[in-house]
């Protein structure tokens, strides 16, 4: 079985992130917002609904679970959801499910507002609240790292951050150079094997 | 259409002026006091805009459709919606949209010309105004 941060075998059954890889990697050639290429996407919306009913979706309880496991071992402020460049979607569309287990104000952080006080929706943070960012795919860092800078900026400080599925392109170093742990859920190479396999038994 | 100008520039001149006329709903009660403002004719604007761009063809009338779009974008992503409510930056942002249907009307009247130049002030004179104004904004709040 591949690595993972998770490293819970009931989140990595070769059907789940065969579905997983199904519903949310998309092979084509695209920028990535911090520069670079990819050539493989991974569109974590696409869980929602699951319209194949592939039985994806029930990943994203490994989100839920990795997240209570962060609450309980440091008490954590609030949960925080980043709103991206090409808009309010990825983790924030799943937060629901977040709410149900995790007692602890939800907010997104929209780093393009220019008003300050609209910055961050559903609540505010007092100097020193330590919060949680989810975000759906990390790749270089950036992204949190600039969401943790401007929450610092808001008075709080990001204690550590969940991703659905770490690229490992160096987010996790990026990150920790802010002490910020991250924890992801899927790899993308283990994504990419699992799609790749699905391929070979196919033929 | 005189000699120089765009024509697409010169059919979509009377959008503008009108979304600029539109803004101002009613006049000030009393002197000093500020119009009542609706932003809902610059929503019509930018999607007016946003049709003319995907039939320009000269490169000046794309510049103005696409700078004027992408421009009342930032605005309402920015000046409506959830921006926390108070009086005086409130009033800030009346101001600003006060100044801008007289900046748009400006505009309108020489987006045709063959000459930049006119319209380019003025567009310095709209962005500046957007950027002192969400200074403001903050400032107010931040005392709030």
């Amino acid at each position: 079985m591949p690595s993972t941060t998770l490293g819970q075998e009931k989140w990595h059954s070769p059907e789940l992130v065969r579905a997983v890889a199904r519903v949310c990697l998309k092979n084509s050639e695209y920028e990535l917002v911090r520069g670079g290429h990819g050539r493989s996407f991974i569109d974590v919306d696409e869980l929602y609904g699951d319209k194949r009913d592939l039985g994806a979706e029930k990943a994203l309880d490994a989100l839920v679970e990795k997240l209570t496991s962060i609450c309980k071992k440091s008490p954590m402020r609030a949960v925080v959801f980043v709103e991206r460049d090409s808009g309010p979607v990825g983790m924030i569309a799943a937060r629901h499910r977040f709410a149900e287990h995790v007692d602890l104000p939800l907010l997104t952080l929209r780093p393009r507002k220019r008003i300050r006080k609209a910055v961050l929706k559903g609540g505010e943070l007092k100097p020193g609240d330590s919060v949680v960012i989810i975000t759906d795919v990390s790749t270089t860092g950036e992204t949190i790292a600039e969401a943790a800078r401007m929450i610092l900026d808001l008075g709080g400080r990001v204690a550590a951050a969940i991703s659905f599925v770490d690229r490992g392109s160096g987010a996790k170093e990026t990150l920790g150079q802010m002490d910020i742990p991250l924890e992801s859920v899927f790899s993308e190479t283990e994504l990419q094997a699992a799609e790749h396999a699905s391929m070979q038994d196919n033929q | 259409v005189h000699s120089g100008q765009d024509e697409l520039l010169c059919r979509f001149r009377s959008v503008i002026a009108a979304a600029a006329d539109a803004l101002i709903v009613r006049p000030p009660e009393k002197e000093g006091a500020l119009p009542e403002v609706t932003i809902a004719p610059l929503r019509r604007l930018q999607e007016q805009a946003e049709r003319y761009l995907r039939v320009a063809k000269s490169p000046r009338a794309r510049f103005w459709l696409f700078l004027l779009s992408v421009f009342l974008q930032d605005v309402f992503y920015n000046l409506s919606g959830d921006v926390p409510y108070a009086a005086e930056s409130h009033a800030c942002q009346q101001r600003f949209f006060v100044e801008l249907a007289r900046d748009l009307r400006e505009f309108s009247s020489t987006i045709a010309d063959e000459d930049a130049v006119q319209p380019l002030n003025v567009w310095q004179r709209i962005v500046s105004s957007y950027c002192e104004t969400v200074t403001r904004i903050n400032d107010i709040l931040a005392q709030e």
